[in-house]
This record gives C-alpha cells, sequence and structure tokens, in this order.
C-alpha cells in the first residue's frame, strides 16, 4: 500500500495538500500530523502494531513543539527508515534552511511551498 | 608695504632676533678679527629700532639704538662694502656717541649680510679705535666670510621651519587620534607571546572607562578579562592565526561594560618585524548598533521568508485546487472561498503589524522616537 505523510501544523496546507493528493489519485492512504512529536508517536505506533513506513514524508521544518529538525534527529533511529523517501516542504526560502538540509542524507530534496500538482507528479519519479 | 617694511618681515622670518649667541657666528667674527687683522669685529642685525648684535669679538658692547648705528647706511646698498676711514672728522660721524665716547671707533667697515631676496638684514663689520685703510684683500675675505653667515642665517631659518611643521604635525596627528571615535593602537607581540601596547589612543577610554590608560600600557591583557568568555578563546586564536599567517586582525567580539555586554570589533593591520614579532597597526571600535542593526535585517528576512510567505504559499496552493481542470461543487468552493478569505486576512494583519514591529525595532537601535522622523519629514 502505497501511503503518504504530511507533517504539517497548516490546517489550510495540509487540507489543500491532501485534497490534491486524492484528485491526483497519487496514494492509496494520507496521513497527517501536527508536530513531529504527533508525527514520531504515530509512525511507531503503528509499526509497533504491524503497519508499515509511508514511501513518501512530507515533513514542515517550523512547527510547534518539535519542529523539522528534531523530528529527522528521532526519524533516523528508527530501523528501515531509509526507505522512504523524506521531502521537507516548507514555505521558507532562508538560505541556511536550504543549507542544512542538504546534511541530511535522508532528505530526498526541499520542496517550497505551494505544492502543485506538477511537483506532485515529479515526487513520484524521484 | 614699502622696501622697509618687507625687508623688517623678511628679518623676523630669521626668528633670530632674541635667540641666544650662535658659535657659528661666533666663528665668523674672530675669523674676521684674525685674517682681516682687526681688533673689533660684529655681526649685527637692524629693525626698524634696534642694532641687534648677534656676536661681537674685542668689544663689550650691548644691542642699541639703530639710528646711532654706522650699519644702517649699508641697508640700501646690498652690493657694496661701507668703509668710514676716519669717523673724527667724518661730518656724518663725528658727533657719533660712539666716536666721541667709550669705545671710540674711528674705523668702521661693513659688509651688508643681504638675503636670498636681496635685502640687507644687517652686516658683518670690522672696527678700530684708530683711523686705517683696508686693502682689497681684506674686503674680499669679509666679503666670503659675509656669504658664510648668511648661509648659516639662512640654514637655520630652514631647520627651524622643519621643527615646526614636525611639531605642529605631532600636535595635528596627536589631537585626531585622540578625538577619533574608538582606540586607535598599534600593538606587539613578541616571540614569546607577550603583548604591548606601543601607541594607543585616548578614545580607549570612552570604550573602556573602568580602565586607565597607564593599565592599557602596562598590560594589554587587561582587555582578556573583559571579553564575554564564549568570545575570549575564538579572539586569542584569531590573533595567533594573524601573528603566524600575518592575516588582516578582524575579530568581532563582546566586551563588559557595565553589567551588560556590547559588540566591539578590532581591526588591524600585521607586520613582521626583524626580531619576529609581529607589529598590529589598527583601531578598536563599538559596533554594537551595527550588531543590532544586522540582527534586525536578519529578523526581517527571516519574518518575510518564514511567516510572509505562508499565507501566499497557501493562497497559490488553494487557488490552483480551484483551477478549472478539477469539479466541485457549490458547497465545496465556497468552502474554499472561506479558506483564501482566511489566508488573507491573516497577510493583512501580518502586514500591518511588521510597520509597527519594525518601527520599534528601529527606535531601539537608533535610540530616536516617532517624533525624530517626524520632525525631520516636516
Amino acid at each position: 500500500m502505497k501511503i503518504v505523510c504530511v507533517i504539517d501544523d497548516d490546517p489550510i496546507f495540509v487540507l489543500t495538500v491532501v485534497k490534491l493528493i486524492q484528485i491526483e489519485n497519487f496514494c492509496d492512504k494520507v496521513v497527517v500530523y501536527k508536530n513531529g512529536a504527533e508525527a514520531i508517536t504515530g509512525i511507531n505506533a503503528c509499526l509497533n502494531s504491524g503497519g508499515e513506513l509511508p514511501c513518501i514524508i512530507l515533513l514542515d521544518i517550523n512547527m510547534p513543539v518539535m519542529n523539522g529538525w528534531e523530528f529527522l534527529e528521532k526519524f533516523i533511529e528508527i530501523p528501515d527508515h531509509t526507505i522512504v523517501d523524506l521531502f521537507i516542504s516548507t514555505s521558507s526560502i532562508n538560505r541556511s534552511d536550504v543549507t542544512k538540509s542538504k546534511k541530511y542524507k535522508i532528505i530526498k530534496d526541499y520542496l517550497v511551498k505551494p505544492i502543485t500538482s506538477k511537483i506532485l507528479r515529479e515526487l513520484s519519479k524521484k | 608695504m614699502d622696501y622697509e617694511d618687507k625687508r623688517i618681515e623678511e628679518l623676523l622670518s630669521y626668528q633670530i632676533l632674541n635667540s641666544s649667541t650662535e658659535d657659528e657666528l661666533d666663528d665668523i667674527t674672530e675669523m674676521a678679527s684674525l685674517i682681516c687683522d682687526f681688533p673689533i669685529s660684529l655681526i649685527t642685525l637692524l629693525d626698524d629700532k634696534v642694532q641687534w648684535i648677534k656676536s661681537k669679538k674685542g668689544i663689550e658692547i650691548e644691542n642699541n639704538d639703530v639710528k646711532d648705528s654706522f650699519c644702517k647706511h649699508t641697508l640700501d646698498k646690498p652690493d657694496d662694502i661701507f668703509v668710514v676711514e676716519n669717523a673724527a672728522i667724518d661730518p656724518l660721524f663725528k658727533d657719533n656717541p660712539i666716536v666721541q665716547n667709550s669705545p671710540n671707533i674711528n674705523f668702521y667697515a661693513g659688509v651688508p649680510l643681504v638675503s636670498k631676496n636681496g635685502f640687507v638684514l644687517g652686516t658683518l663689520c670690522v672696527l678700530d679705535h684708530k683711523p686705517r685703510t683696508i686693502t682689497e684683500n681684506q674686503k674680499k675675505t669679509l666679503q666670503i666670510l659675509a656669504k658664510k653667515a648668511m648661509q648659516f642665517l639662512t640654514t637655520r631659518k630652514l631647520l627651524l621651519n622643519q621643527r615646526n611643521e614636525i611639531n605642529t604635525n605631532a600636535l595635528r596627528l596627536k589631537k585626531l587620534t585622540d578625538n577619533v571615535p574608538g582606540g586607535i593602537f598599534q600593538l606587539k607581540m613578541a616571540i614569546d607571546g607577550s603583548l604591548s601596547f606601543e601607541f594607543i589612543s585616548k578614545g580607549m577610554l570612552k570604550l573602556h572607562p573602568s580602565v586607565t590608560m597607564e593599565q592599557w600600557m602596562e598590560n594589554p591583557e587587561i582587555g582578556f578579562s573583559l571579553i564575554h568568555p564564549n568570545d575570549l578563546d575564538d579572539f586569542k586564536i584569531k590573533l595567533m592565526e594573524s601573528f603566524e599567517k600575518l592575516t588582516l586582525l578582524s575579530i568581532k567580539y563582546r566586551v563588559k561594560k557595565g553589567k551588560s555586554y556590547v559588540w566591539h570589533l578590532m581591526k588591524g593591520n600585521p607586520e613582521r618585524m626583524h626580531d619576529g614579532s609581529v607589529i598590529w597597526y589598527g583601531n578598536f571600535q563599538n559596533i554594537n548598533d551595527r550588531v543590532e542593526y544586522e540582527i534586525a535585517m536578519e529578523q526581517i528576512a527571516f519574518d518575510i521568508s518564514h511567516v510572509l510567505r505562508r499565507p501566499i504559499a497557501n493562497l497559490i496552493g488553494l487557488t490552483e485546487l480551484l483551477d478549472k481542470k478539477y469539479t466541485f461543487t457549490d458547497n465545496q468552493i465556497l468552502e474554499y472561498v472561506g479558506y483564501i478569505k482566511t489566508v488573507s486576512l491573516e497577510m493583512e494583519t501580518f502586514t500591518r503589524d511588521l510597520d509597527e514591529i519594525y518601527r520599534l525595532k528601529k527606535e531601539k537601535i537608533t535610540g530616536y522616537g516617532k517624533d525624530f522622523y517626524n520632525k525631520r519629514l516636516k
């Protein structure tokens, strides 16, 4: 099953991107978390109950409770995490964020919002 | 200005009237006496009132009134030697006090001392108590000696002017360095790593009110105790790096000022000495406003890239969804329009707040309130 996981605190972004994923028939299932902490708990709970890791994660950077960078530190502790295609999805065009993202091997690409249908289609090719 | 005024001005420019005796001039009068065989020899300089005796040989005589002098008769004849062979019978001089009374002068021969601009400043003269004559060779000798005396006066004037200029320049330089904002320094590091200030300007007192100039001169390392502990290692590393590789010194660091810390910048140009030591020429300055400004600019950039871009991205996302190639029910469309409105209002509030936030930042950095700018705009 193809699962896409969206970790973002902005409800309007989540709403539009989920809608877009559905319209584009991009995957079988979308899971949404409001911040890094919820995501780590959710993913671990899913794995413990025999579920599988998502194929794609869209990760925001600036979030309350646990931000994107902090989430990444936890996420790489999960065995098999490398099978996930993780994308940073943020509205930040801050250079230091872009530079920082290059230090993580797990990050496949740095996507600047808005996420359009064109970007979504290209994601599946990567 | 007539000829006499110009002559006096020229004479004064030699700065010699009130000065003490000069060995070089004494040698010349001595030679004039010995070579030409006259008991008395003088070098005199004449202003409008006084005949100044700059050197005397064979006579005790003080500066005297110019109107009684023999020498005044040379002033308008720069090319001639003025000779009086027997003053006692000369209608011009027979009533002169120095002829009538002691020292009872009877013979006078004066060679004018002529400046480069052609003014007679005074004379080299020989005198005798008895009437006599002077030979052509004696005249020639006196002319050569007068030329020597004039050369000495010219050189002396040149040296004095140069010294004055150096003094003026040194004074000006000191005033400049003392009044430049920040501290100008010449800092030396010996090969054993010990530091010493070869020069430091008074601006340091303003930068570090708790340290006296004497303390800085005694031990520059007193500065280390003022630097923020988190910046001290970096400071020392950069100083050593500049010492070893002669890289330009440019260190940003925080120093204690009262209870808080302010940002300072040290800049210096290193130069290696023969003994292996390094001397930096540079300055310390307070860059706190600049750093606060940089932080504010970064904050603005951050606000724009993070906060403002988020609703913009959402707006684009929403309108992309509403693109005509998808089909939505009327209710769905209404829902999305509602979101667009929410996002627009979010942007409206943010941009409204921005103005206020940046105004407060600007006030904090510059120390000037709203009134200051309003007044300037009027």
